[in-house]
């Protein structure tokens, strides 16, 4: 980024999110934003339309090993309801 | 009995030992609070101690059995924990400058859950700033030692959890894991490391680094040990409501079954990809054992989508950890670490699409990594750190130029397994060279840790490699 765009970006992120930092400061969290960005952004374009981060809790339960009723609870087990209320 | 003698105890010999009052709880617990005292400073793996605390609860444990009153499995056992689980009324520093005077007004459910069980809650443990950080620097508490040589790096960011339990200063410990912060250390350490399935044990009462990904685990000197405290730990609590409802099996109940006619994953792409020439040597030397007890060794190709699980790890934890931190990064920003800055200031500047992005692909991968490997196999086996225990000076990257491709690369076999969710066990396997540990790992299907401590299991009894502890 060039100075003049790390400067306007620190200027938006003073206005969207409070917080005060240098320009120079930012330059490589920026950059690895950017970078991770990239890649994330290239995989995203294999998303099925409609596809959002609940549809991760669906595929854990249908793929667990308790779904398909591979477990049972043994002796010092804690049973379906776990140990209990404590919270 | 020696104090020597009783501090190589595991967890599981110490508490049959108490139950039976061949050894008491006050014995047990002077002996690692001597420990902790003498070696703590030395490897810089202790945040607090309460030594008087610690040996009244011991009596009040010999008491209690004397009357005929057991709490549970570990009663009198003193294990110590990474300085993030809060008991309500008692610091929790957290390894920052920031929550240096932090009194939780809650105690952890993990916490509350190893009480029931009797065991003792005798130390806080040193660990990485705010949970962030792979290799165990710390510049605010600085770093803790390896007791393999302290020359060297514990990994993180589970630091003091894991020197403390290897140098055999207590019996057992929790640590959390957001992107190998349970497996690296224990793996740095000679350690069996857990990081269960997400919401397999209650993140209730510890401190969040990222909530989409954070797990919470034990690190401890055998497979049964582990298996012991994470029966203990396991299971649904509703004030976490990500918890899982999922059956929790007896995980100590299936595990000299041994591996004969089960299929063991190895990868033929990605994880080996970074990996060192001799680390990759004894991991095939750890397949070859599993061949020999009768388990079938599965080539499997693994599917691209997982390849780029790292970096969508890493984005998900600057975003979720910048939303945790904001308070902090608008008015305490010189506090922090340069390390620790350098990974959330990001969180602050990526788009909201794509951390959704990010979130919403991981169903994509966990379909396909089944599809890939546990339609074919029980257990996926990989390497834990992709090269040997470099030492402290080495690996303080800081926030240098290129410190993040150096954290993606010591987080390139675990963060994955965070981003599918999927349980994971750090699994001793020898030396390197250098004289430092390493390790495998072995995955699984959702909540099918019980399986992985029986493969960890199966490995541990050919080779006897946790039966070795350093000489401090």
């Amino acid at each position: 980024m060039t100075e003049q765009e790390l400067a306007a970006f620190a200027t938006w992120l003073r206005h969207t999110q409070g917080v005060e930092i240098e320009p120079a400061a930012l330059r490589e969290p920026a950059s690895a934003a950017a970078a991770l960005g990239a890649l994330v952004g290239a995989a995203a374009k294999s998303l099925p339309f409609g596809a959002e981060p609940s549809g991760f809790d669906a595929a854990i339960a249908k793929l667990s090993v308790a779904a398909g009723g591979q477990e049972d609870n043994g002796p010092g087990g804690n049973g379906e309801r776990g140990n209990g209320d404590v919270g | 009995m020696s104090d020597d003698a009783l501090a190589a105890l595991t967890l599981t010999e110490l508490a049959a030992a108490i139950a039976t009052k061949k050894v008491s709880s006050l014995e047990a617990t002077r002996n690692c609070v001597e420990r902790l005292e003498r070696y703590g400073p030395v490897l810089n793996s202790v945040a607090a101690l309460d030594a008087e605390a610690a040996l009244d609860a011991a009596a009040a444990a010999d008491a209690a059995l004397a009357a005929g009153r057991a709490s549970g499995p570990m009663h009198g056992v003193p294990l110590a924990h990474k300085d993030m689980y809060y008991r309500a009324g008692r610091p929790s520093a957290c390894g920052s400058k920031i929550l240096a005077d932090f009194v939780p007004d809650v105690t952890a459910t993990a916490l509350t859950r190893l009480d029931r069980t009797g065991a003792l809650d005798i130390a806080r443990l040193n660990m990485v700033e705010f949970a962030l950080g792979t290799t165990g620097h710390n510049e605010i508490t600085g770093a803790v030692r390896n007791p393999w040589n302290p020359a060297h790096i514990t990994g993180g960011s589970s630091s003091g959890p894991a020197a403390s339990v290897a140098a055999r200063l207590v019996y057992g410990t929790l640590g959390s894991d957001t992107g190998g912060s349970i497996r690296l250390p224990a793996a740095a350490c000679g350690l069996v490391g857990i990081k269960p399935t997400y919401g397999r044990v209650s993140r209730f009462g510890a401190l969040p680094l990222s909530f989409s990904l954070d797990t919470v685990g034990p690190l401890a000197r055998n497979v049964a040990d582990a298996a012991m405290i994470l029966r203990a730990i396991a299971g649904r609590d509703p004030a976490d409501p990500t918890s899982s409802t999922a059956p929790v099996p007896d995980y100590l109940a299936g595990l000299e079954d041994g591996v004969r006619g089960l299929r063991i994953a190895t990868p033929e792409n990605y994880f080996y990809d970074p990996v060192d020439a001799e680390v990759a040597a004894l991991m095939h030397a750890s397949l070859e054992v599993y061949a020999s007890l009768g388990a079938e060794i599965v080539p499997v190709e693994i599917p691209a989508s997982l390849a780029r699980a790292n970096a969508m790890t890493m984005l998900i934890i600057g975003v979720e950890g910048a939303a945790y931190h904001g308070r902090w990064l608008e008015t305490r920003r010189d506090d922090y670490g340069r390390q620790t800055l350098g990974r959330l200031l990001p969180g602050l500047v990526h788009p909201a699409r794509r951390y959704i992005e990010a979130l919403s692909l991981r169903r994509q991968v966990i379909e396909e990594l089944d599809a890939a490997v546990f339609a074919r196999a029980d257990v996926l086996h990989t390497p834990v750190w992709p090269f040997p225990i470099p030492t402290i000076a080495e690996s303080d990257v800081a926030a240098n130029p290129g410190f993040t491709e150096f954290i993606a690369t010591t987080g390139h076999c675990s963060r994955p397994v965070n981003y599918a969710g999927l349980p994971g066990v750090s699994v001793p396997a020898g030396f390197t060279g250098n004289g430092l540990p390493a390790a495998f790992q072995l995955v699984g299907r959702p909540f099918d840790e019980a399986r992985l401590l029986r493969v960890a299991r199966a490995y541990e009894r050919e080779t006897g490699w946790t039966s070795q502890a350093p000489e401090l």
